[in-house]
C-alpha cells in the first residue's frame, strides 16, 4: 500500500502536470508517464492507463473553466473533433496491422516545424492580439459555410480579441493525422491541436489552448475506458493522480488568461522542442536502435 | 440558447462529483488503512463518473444545437458521438488497449 508521503508527492506532481497542461492546452501525459515509471516504479502500461484517465480529468476540469471564461470555441472544437475521433479510430485499428514506430520520427519533425513556427510568430501574434487584428483575413468557403469565428476577453491586455477562422479543411486534415498519431502512438493529442488552430487556422493562441483543452477529453475518454475494461487501471494511484491534475488544471486555467501571449508562445515553443526531441529519441531507438542523449 | 451554459453545467457537475469521490477515497485511504476496499470502490465510481462526462458533454452539445436549430453543428456532434461509441465497441472487440 502507498504511504502518506507517496500519496502527497503524487498529488503534488500531478498538480504540476495539470497546471502546465492547463496553460498549454495539453493533457500532461508527457510529464505523468515518466514520473510514474521512474519515481514510483509503476509498470509502463499502468502508467499510461493512469495518465489517460488524468487527461480526461484535466480536460473536463480545465475545459469547464475555459468554457465559463468564454475562451473556448465550442463550434470549432466540435468541427475538429469529427476528424480527430475518426483519425484516432483508424489509428487504433492500424496498430493491429502495422508498427507505428517510424511515425515517431515523422511527428517529431512536425513538432520541430511547429516549434519553429511558434517562435517565429511571437512578435506578430503579440501585435495582432494587442491591435485586435485577427479579423482582417478572407475566409475560405468551408469556414464561411460553418460561420467559424470567435472572440474572447484577453485579461492580460484588458480588451476583447475577435477572430475569423480560416483554412478549415487543412485544419480538419491535420487534426485527422493528430488523431491518427494519438491512436497509433498514444501521444501528441494536445500540442498538435493547439498548433493546428494557432498556426494554420488564424485562432489566437489563448483561444486555441482553451479549445484544445476542451477537445482532448473526447478521444482520451474512449481510450481510458478500454484500459479500464482491460483491468490496467491501478486504483491505488488513481485518486491522488486525478485529484492532483484537476486541482492543477483549475489553478492553471485561473492564471492562463492573465499571462501575456508572448510568454505563452515561448513556453509553448520550449515544450514543443522537448516533445519533438523525445519523440525523435523514441523513433530512432525503435527503428534504428540509435540512442539520443537524455535531457 | 447560449451553447456555453449547458456544456459548462455538464462539465462542472462531472468535475465536482468525481473530485469529491477521489478526495474521500484518498482521505479514507490515509485515515483508515483497513478500509482500503471502500476507498478503492469510491475511486472506481469516481473514474466511472469522470469517463462518462465527455460522452455526456457531446450528447448535450447535440441536444443544445438541435434546440437552437443549428443543424450543421448538430450533425457534427452526432458524428463525434457515433465515432466515440464505435471506437469503444471496436476496442472491446479487438482488445485494442493493452497492446
Amino acid at each position: 500500500m502507498l504511504e502518506l508521503t507517496s500519496h502527497l508527492s503524487l498529488l503534488g506532481l500531478t498538480f504540476i502536470a495539470g497546471f502546465l497542461g492547463a496553460l498549454m492546452g495539453i493533457g500532461g501525459g508527457i510529464i505523468i508517464v515518466p514520473a510514474l515509471t521512474i519515481i514510483f516504479g509503476v509498470p509502463i502500461k499502468e502508467a499510461i492507463a493512469i495518465s489517460i484517465v488524468t487527461v480526461v480529468a484535466t480536460s473536463i476540469s480545465g475545459g469547464s473553466s475555459y468554457v465559463e471564461q468564454r475562451i473556448t470555441n465550442i463550434r470549432l472544437a466540435i468541427f475538429l473533433e469529427t476528424s480527430t475521433t475518426i483519425g484516432a479510430f483508424i489509428g487504433a485499428l492500424l496498430v493491429l496491422i502495422v508498427s507505428g514506430n517510424y511515425l515517431y520520427v515523422v511527428f517529431a519533425l512536425l513538432a520541430f516545424f511547429l516549434a519553429a513556427s511558434q517562435i517565429l510568430s511571437v512578435k506578430r501574434e503579440v501585435e495582432r492580439t494587442e491591435s485586435n487584428d485577427f479579423m482582417n483575413i478572407t475566409q475560405d468557403r468551408v469556414s464561411r459555410y460553418f460561420n467559424m469565428r470567435g472572440e474572447y476577453f484577453d485579461a492580460s491586455i484588458n480588451h476583447k480579441v475577435e477572430y475569423l477562422v480560416k483554412n478549415s479543411v487543412l485544419g480538419w486534415i491535420v487534426s485527422f493525422f493528430a488523431g491518427l498519431a494519438s491512436g497509433l502512438l498514444g501521444v501528441g493529442g494536445g500540442i498538435f491541436k493547439v498548433s493546428v488552430m494557432n498556426i494554420f487556422m488564424n485562432v489566437p493562441l489563448k483561444a486555441a489552448v482553451a479549445t484544445s483543452k476542451f477537445m482532448i477529453g473526447v478521444t482520451a475518454a474512449t481510450s481510458a475506458i478500454l484500459y479500464f475494461v482491460a483491468g490496467l487501471l491501478n486504483l491505488e494511484y488513481i485518486a491522488p493522480a486525478a485529484l492532483g491534475t484537476m486541482l492543477g488544471a483549475s489553478a492553471g486555467t485561473a492564471l492562463m488568461n492573465k499571462i501575456k501571449v508572448g510568454w505563452l508562445k515561448i513556453l509553448f515553443f520550449l515544450l514543443m522542442c522537448y516533445i519533438g526531441y523525445n519523440m525523435l529519441g523514441k523513433g530512432l531507438l525503435l527503428t534504428l536502435s540509435l540512442r539520443l542523449p537524455l535531457i | 440558447m447560449d451553447i456555453n451554459r449547458p456544456i459548462y453545467l455538464v462539465l462542472i457537475t462531472g468535475v465536482i462529483i468525481s473530485s469529491l469521490l477521489f478526495a474521500s477515497a484518498l482521505a479514507l485511504h490515509i485515515i483508515r488503512a483497513d478500509m482500503s476496499r471502500v476507498a478503492y470502490t469510491l475511486a472506481l465510481i469516481g473514474v466511472a463518473v469522470l469517463l462518462i462526462t465527455p460522452y455526456l458533454r457531446v450528447a448535450v452539445a447535440l441536444g443544445a444545437f438541435l434546440f437552437n436549430r443549428e443543424y450543421k453543428f448538430a450533425v457534427l456532434s452526432l458524428v463525434v458521438l457515433v465515432m466515440m461509441v464505435i471506437s469503444f465497441i471496436a476496442g472491446l472487440i479487438f482488445h485494442i488497449a493493452p497492446s
